[in-house]
């Protein structure tokens, strides 16, 4: 499958600061989450896929064009920006109409297409007719990202499209995202609401300092994070046994015994070998095991282990 | 079940042309400029003179031509006052080419330089309107992530600006010029006034585009609409401070007034300095009233002036009318 964004050695330098440093990655088509704290690069990123910026060194290509001043490339991406970017004076459809003119949608389709948009990001009709300076945060996150489907793009790039919206706006605009991802639309969504972006992203992009941290599925960059230990929650008739016996064969970096008094949490060094050897260390130990549950790390986990 | 179909729907559309993109970023600034209620006052202000103009322009062509409405009013006065008007009428049909070249060269520079300062006013407040809302509100970064760029996108708004001078200064002396030669007694006035309609069409024209870049450039300074009004309003205060400063010191001082450069280009386009020697050879008392036209206009000044102005206000358009 042929990515949708090809960067190589990238960076981009605001004066003597430098918002991407270097980095060279692919995004496959589907839906990927960009991740990273504040001033880890990820607007910046954003704004060169977008071509609102232009790189200081290396290449981008989107959907195999430069981005920089390339309004045909324009025509083929959807952008919902992080800040506020709404004309307060005027009404939502209003606005819609106009941009889909400006994206080159002809008048007599421009205004169906608009309230169809509206529909589509489930902004009530009773509010249509209001001037979007009288909207709450969510309302306005909506028409933001209505405006970004407008031209049927095939590439979407949502700047934090979940912020200001109640946890059932959420779980909408995560469906809306889904739905278009099975339409075959490749979807780059950045988010600090990372439960979200996990269960809603096949692959991930973790940013911090300009500089990209660990990028593909959840399992691949775990993965590659070998020195960072799987955890596995053990209960069983005799904690410290189990514990002094997986700890003298070297499988672990390290072992919690909790406050339960027949629990223990194994800090899993390398899972392949340590697994190959699990029922062996078992049986050694002579313990009685009442249950066992993988602590599998979610995505919030690794993202603080790789921004550390 | 719910009411609505929420789902989405592809509406197939045939897609338009840059050069309509770019007139929807126009017309889209023009209604906003439009929608202001001082605007349209001033709009109708302009268009108040056009009539005036209109009216002047319709009472000069019974004036010049015998059997006009006028002549027949005369005919009914008695008195001193028929004397008068029938001395007038004699003295312009022996002198047609002051009667029609040097009067409608001069109405149509009256009525260009009044309709000029309404043109200011327009100006600022039509600027909050043109770059500076969409700096304060971030539309800009919306617009520049459309199949539009840059260039495409300060078109537009060159266009909405050149649209509302259109609507307070060129259109009004245009429209005036049709009826005014329309009710004439004689469709020769058509071709008699040519030349003072092209000198309309020059001055008004090269000083909608000065004045157009040049609002463009101050309605990008800042995203606070108060500042960008402010500006203009001290940027066209203060070239009447060195205008007063310039005729006590150094002259050139006076070329930092746009309003003054432009004036220099409308003496200079209409050429009243010859109109008005013209007219002083026959007409007692003209050169002692307007003899102020007949100081030699400041050109090469006035556009240098006028082209370091649109220069500053081209690259702060450049600069700033961008989402980074």
């Amino acid at each position: 499958m042929s990515a949708v964004i090809e960067v190589r050695e990238l960076s981009r330098w605001y004066g003597l600061v430098m918002g991407l440093n270097n980095v060279s990655f692919d995004i496959e088509p589907g839906l990927t989450g960009l991740v990273g704290p504040n001033g880890a690069g990820k607007s910046t990123l954003i704004q060169v896929i977008t071509g609102q910026l232009q790189p200081s060194s290396g290449s981008i290509s989107v959907l195999g064009e430069r981005p920089w001043n390339n309004p045909n490339l324009l025509k083929r991406i959807g952008y919902c920006p992080e800040r506020e970017s709404l004309p307060s004076e005027l009404k939502p459809r209003d606005w819609l109409r106009s941009l889909a003119l400006i994206s080159g949608v002809a008048p007599r389709s421009a205004g169906a297409m608009s309230e169809a948009l509206l529909h589509r990001v489930k902004l009530d009709p009773a509010h249509w007719d209001k001037r979007m300076g009288q909207y709450s945060k969510g309302m306005r996150q909506r028409v933001k990202l209505a405006q970004a489907l407008l031209h049927e793009p095939e590439l979407l790039i949502l700047d934090e499209p979940m912020n200001g919206l109640d946890p059932m706006g959420r779980q909408e605009i995560a469906g809306i995202l889904s739905g278009l991802a099975k339409e075959g639309k490749s979807i780059l969504v950045s988010s600090h609401i990372l439960a979200e972006l996990e269960s809603l992203c096949k692959n991930n992009l973790v940013l911090n300092w300009g500089r990209v941290l660990a990028t593909g599925s959840r399992q691949d960059i775990r993965s590659n994070l070998k020195s960072w230990s799987e955890q596995l929650s053990v209960t069983c008739d005799n904690p410290r046994k189990l514990a002094e016996v997986c700890f003298r064969a070297g499988v672990l970096n390290g072992f919690d015994l909790t406050e339960k008094e027949d629990e223990l949490v194994l800090r899993i060094r390398e899972p392949e070998s340590f697994y190959s050897r699990w029922t062996e260390l078992l049986l050694e130990s002579g313990v009685t095991v009442y249950g066992i549950r993988g602590q599998s790390r979610s995505l919030q986990q690794i993202y603080e282990k790789v921004t550390q | 079940m719910a009411l609505i179909d929420a789902g989405y729907k592809r509406v197939e559309c045939l897609r338009t042309g840059i050069w309509q993109r770019r007139g929807v970023i126009a017309m889209n600034s023009l209604r906003a400029c439009l929608e202001v209620p001082w605007m349209r006052r001033f709009v109708t202000l302009a268009w108040i003179m056009c009539l005036v103009q209109t009216s002047i322009l319709f009472l000069v062509g019974q004036l010049l031509v015998p059997g006009g409405v006028i002549g027949d009013v005369v005919k009914g006065l008695g008195g001193p006052l028929r004397q008068i008007t029938n001395g007038l009428m004699a003295w312009l049909g022996a002198n047609p080419d002051i009667s029609v070249h040097t009067i409608y060269n001069i109405l149509f520079f009256f009525f260009s330089t009044i309709l000029s300062t309404v043109s200011y006013f327009a100006v600022a407040l039509a600027l909050p309107h043109l770059i500076t809302r969409d700096l304060s509100s971030n539309a800009i970064i919306v617009y520049s992530s459309k199949a539009v760029n840059r260039f495409d996108y300060v078109l537009g708004k060159f266009a909405a600006l050149f649209g509302v001078l259109t609507l307070t200064w060129l259109g009004p002396l245009c429209v005036a010029w049709f009826l005014g030669n329309a009710l004439s007694p004689n469709w020769h006035f058509f071709w008699h006034s040519r030349v003072a309609l092209f000198h309309t069409l020059i001055y008004v024209g090269t000083s909608m585009v000065f004045l157009t870049i040049m609002g463009l450039g101050v309605s990008a300074l800042s995203p606070k609409e108060k500042s960008t009004v402010s500006v203009w309003i001290s940027f066209w205060i203060l070239g009447g401070a060195f205008v007063a400063l310039g005729t006590i010191s150094k002259g050139w001082l006076k070329h930092f007034s746009f309003s003054y450069n432009l004036e220099q280009i409308a003496i200079a386009t209409f050429d009243l300095r010859n109109e008005i020697e013209t007219a002083a050879e026959n007409v007692p008392g003209v050169k002692q009233t307007i003899g102020q036209f007949l100081r030699e206009p400041e050109l090469t000044g006035a556009i240098i002036g006028l082209s370091v102005m649109a220069a500053a206000a081209g690259a702060v358009v450049w600069r700033k009318a961008k989402p980074e």
